[in-house]
C-alpha cells in the first residue's frame, strides 16, 4: 500500500507540474525540458518544506534525467491523463536519443482539478505552478534564448559537482545544495532578511541563468 | 553550527556586486499574488485592470460607442491555440494604443501570452456570454471591459458565476493612511463578503444555515488583494508573501503606505459555527472555543508577520460567518495588548438580515462592526 501511495504520490507531482505548464504557456514540454523542469521542483522542494517523490536521478550526459520520471510520463500518456506527440528517434555526437514533447489531457486536468481540492495536493500544486512560472519567466528573457534557458540549469550549485553519469539524491534536505544556495542568495539580495521563499525560488532561477551566461562568456573568452 | 559546504561557500564567492544588484533588480518582478487557483485569478483580475486603465489614460477617459473586449483567463494557452483560430498579440499588456474594442482576447494570468480569436466580435456585454458557450469557454474565469463606461465586470467562476462591476480610477495611486486603508477593507467587505448578493459566494447550500465555504478564507484573500491593487498599484501588494514565521495573507508595501507607516501585515481569519460535513445534516458545528483559539491564533501571526515585515501596522481581520453578531472580548483583550488592529466584519444571511442590523445601529447611533464611514 505504501509503495502505491508513493507512486500515485510521483504521478500526482508530475500531473501538476505539467499542469503548472499548461497555466503558464510553456507546455508542451520536451523530454529535455520535463526532466529539467522536475529537476529544478526536486531540488526547491525543501525550499517550500516539502519531500519530493523521486529524490533519485542520474547526472546523464544530456542533461538530468528520471527514469522513474521518463516511466510514468509514459504510463500517464497511455492512461489518457497526459498526451504526447511528435515522438521520434534521433542520433547525435552524444548518441541515439529520443524525442517526444507532453501535454497535460483533458482528462488530466480533470484529474487534478479533483486532486485540487485535498490540502496536501494544494500546497504541491502551488509550489510546483511556481517552478513552472519561475522557469518560464527565464524563458521570456529577450537575451535568452530557449536553450539557453533550459542549459542554465546546469549551473546548478549540486548538478554542477556531481560526478559525470552518477547518481544525484535530494531526499536529505540538509545536504540539498540547491535549496541551500536559493536561501543564501534570497539572504544576501534581502541584506541578511528573508525575502520570502517565493521569491527565493524565482531568484535562484534568475542567478542560474546569470551564472550560465557568465560560464558562457568566460568559455568563449 | 555545522560547516557550510564548500561549494555553497564558492557559490557565495562568486556573488559579486554586479551580480547581487542584477537580482536585487528582478526581485521587483517577483510575481505578488501566489498560483493557487484564487491567485492566479487575482493576478489575471490585476493585469486587465492595469491594462484597461492604461486604455483609458491614453484616451483621456471612456470612449462613447467603443465595443466592449472580452479578456479570458487561459487554463491551456498554447492547447487553445491548436484548437481555435488565434492570433498572437505580442506586447499585448504595453501597448494600450492598440485596439481592443469587440474583440476576445486569451491570456495567461501574468498576461505574458495573450492571443486574439479572430473572426469573432462581440457588440455588447451579452454577446461576450455567447462568445465564451461558442468557443467552449464557459467555465473559466473572464473579464468584460466596457470602455464607453470605464469599468470592468468581474468572472471568477464563468458564465454561472457572480458578476462584479469594478469602475476604473485613473487617479493616479495612492500612498494610505491607516484610516484609507481600513476603509478600503470595509468598502470591500460591503461589494464582496457583506450580504448574498456580494460579489463572492460565502455560503454553501442555502446562505441561512450559514455554513461558510471551505476556501473562503483564500478566496477573501485573493479577492482583498486585487482589490487593493486597483488601489495601490499592483507591485505593492503581496498575496501570501512568505516569510520564516508563516504566510501572510495580504501585505502592503511600504511604498504604498503614508510615509513613516511602513509596510502593513494583514491577517484574515473566517470565524464560523458550522463546518460543511458530507452527512445528511450537512454540516458539524463548531465551539466558540475553537473560533476563540483560531482568531487569538490569528492575533499572534499578526505580531509575528508585523515583524517580519518590518512594519508598524498589523491587522487581524476576521470575517464573521457564526450564527451571532457579537465580539470575542478576549480577542479584543489580546489584540489591544498586542497592539495589533483587530477589525471585524459580520457576513449576513440575507438582505433583510442587513438591513436589519443596519437599522438598529442607525437608531442606537453605532456603526456595524468594523465600519468606517466612507464619506468625510
Amino acid at each position: 500500500m505504501t509503495e502505491r501511495r508513493t507512486l500515485l504520490s510521483a504521478r500526482m507531482w508530475l500531473l501538476t507540474l505539467l499542469d503548472g505548464a499548461e497555466r503558464t504557456g510553456i507546455a508542451p514540454l520536451s523530454v529535455r525540458r520535463l526532466h529539467r523542469l522536475v529537476y529544478l521542483a526536486n531540488a526547491m522542494a525543501p525550499v517550500y518544506d516539502l519531500l519530493t517523490p523521486d529524490g533519485y536521478l542520474l547526472k546523464f550526459k544530456r542533461g538530468p534525467f528520471f527514469p522513474a520520471v521518463q516511466w510514468d510520463i509514459d504510463r500517464l500518456s497511455v492512461q489518457g491523463l497526459a498526451t504526447v506527440s511528435g515522438a521520434s528517434r534521433k542520433k547525435d555526437d552524444l548518441g541515439w536519443w529520443f524525442e517526444a514533447d507532453y501535454s497535460l489531457s483533458a482528462m488530466g486536468m480533470k484529474a487534478v482539478d479533483h486532486a485540487m481540492q485535498l490540502e496536501a495536493i494544494g500546497e504541491k500544486a502551488a509550489f510546483l505552478r511556481e517552478v513552472a512560472r519561475a522557469f518560464s519567466a527565464i524563458l521570456r528573457q529577450e537575451a535568452s534564448s530557449e536553450a539557453t534557458a533550459d542549459d542554465a540549469l546546469l549551473a546548478d550549485v549540486t548538478f554542477k559537482h556531481a560526478d559525470a553519469g552518477g547518481p544525484i539524491d535530494f531526499k536529505v534536505a540538509s545536504e540539498n545544495l540547491s535549496a541551500l544556495a536559493a536561501t543564501t542568495i534570497g539572504n544576501t539580495v534581502g541584506e541578511g532578511s528573508s525575502v520570502g521563499r517565493r521569491a527565493e525560488v524565482h531568484l535562484y532561477f534568475r542567478y542560474l541563468e546569470q551564472a550560465w551566461d557568465r560560464q558562457q562568456g568566460a568559455a568563449v573568452a | 553550527m555545522p560547516e557550510a559546504p564548500s561549494e555553497l561557500n564558492a557559490l557565495v564567492t562568486s556573488l559579486d556586486a554586479a551580480l547581487i544588484d542584477a537580482l536585487r533588480a528582478d526581485l521587483a518582478e517577483v510575481p505578488g499574488m501566489p498560483t493557487s487557483n484564487e491567485g492566479l485569478e487575482a493576478e489575471f483580475f490585476a493585469h486587465v485592470y492595469q491594462y484597461a486603465r492604461s486604455w483609458l489614460k491614453e484616451r483621456d477617459g471612456p470612449v462613447e460607442g467603443e465595443k466592449p473586449a472580452l479578456f479570458v483567463l487561459s487554463r491551456a494557452i498554447q492547447q487553445d491555440v491548436e484548437r481555435l483560430t488565434t492570433k498572437p498579440r505580442p506586447y499585448f499588456a504595453v501597448l494600450p494604443d492598440a485596439g481592443c474594442g469587440g474583440q476576445v482576447l486569451i491570456a495567461t494570468p501574468d498576461f505574458s501570452q495573450v492571443v486574439q480569436l479572430e473572426d469573432t466580435t462581440i457588440e455588447s456585454v451579452e454577446a461576450a456570454a455567447v462568445a465564451l458557450e461558442d468557443v467552449g469557454f464557459q467555465g473559466c474565469a473572464h473579464v468584460v471591459f466596457r470602455p464607453d463606461r470605464g469599468e470592468l465586470i468581474l468572472v471568477a467562476g464563468g458564465i454561472s458565476g457572480a458578476p462584479r462591476r469594478v469602475p476604473i480610477t485613473l487617479a493616479p495611486p495612492i500612498r494610505l493612511t491607516q484610516l484609507e486603508l481600513e476603509k478600503q477593507i470595509w468598502e470591500f467587505h460591503t461589494d464582496f463578503t457583506q450580504t448574498p448578493s456580494s460579489y463572492l459566494h460565502c455560503w454553501r447550500g442555502k446562505a441561512s444555515d450559514r455554513v461558510p465555504i471551505e476556501e473562503l478564507e483564500r478566496q477573501i484573500s485573493g479577492m482583498l488583494a486585487f482589490w487593493l491593487v486597483t488601489i495601490v498599484g499592483r507591485e505593492h501588494v503581496s498575496m501570501e508573501h512568505y516569510t520564516t514565521h508563516g504566510r501572510v495573507d495580504v501585505a502592503v508595501f511600504s511604498a504604498a503606505m503614508a510615509p513613516g507607516l511602513g509596510p502593513s501585515a494583514i491577517e484574515l481569519k473566517v470565524l464560523r459555527s458550522r463546518q460543511w460535513r458530507s452527512t445528511a445534516k450537512g454540516w458539524d458545528a463548531v465551539t466558540d472555543d475553537k473560533m476563540l483559539e483560531h482568531a487569538k491564533d490569528g492575533v499572534q501571526q499578526a505580531v509575528d508577520y508585523r515583524a517580519k515585515l518590518k512594519g508598524n501596522i498589523a491587522y487581524l481581520c476576521c470575517f464573521d460567518a457564526r450564527l451571532i453578531d457579537e465580539d470575542q472580548i478576549e480577542v479584543v483583550q489580546l489584540a489591544a495588548n498586542k497592539k495589533v488592529e483587530l477589525r471585524r466584519y459580520y457576513m449576513y444571511d440575507s438582505q433583510p438580515a442587513y438591513r436589519a442590523a443596519r437599522a438598529k445601529a442607525d437608531e442606537a447611533g453605532e456603526l456595524l462592526s468594523g465600519e468606517v464611514l466612507l464619506t468625510g
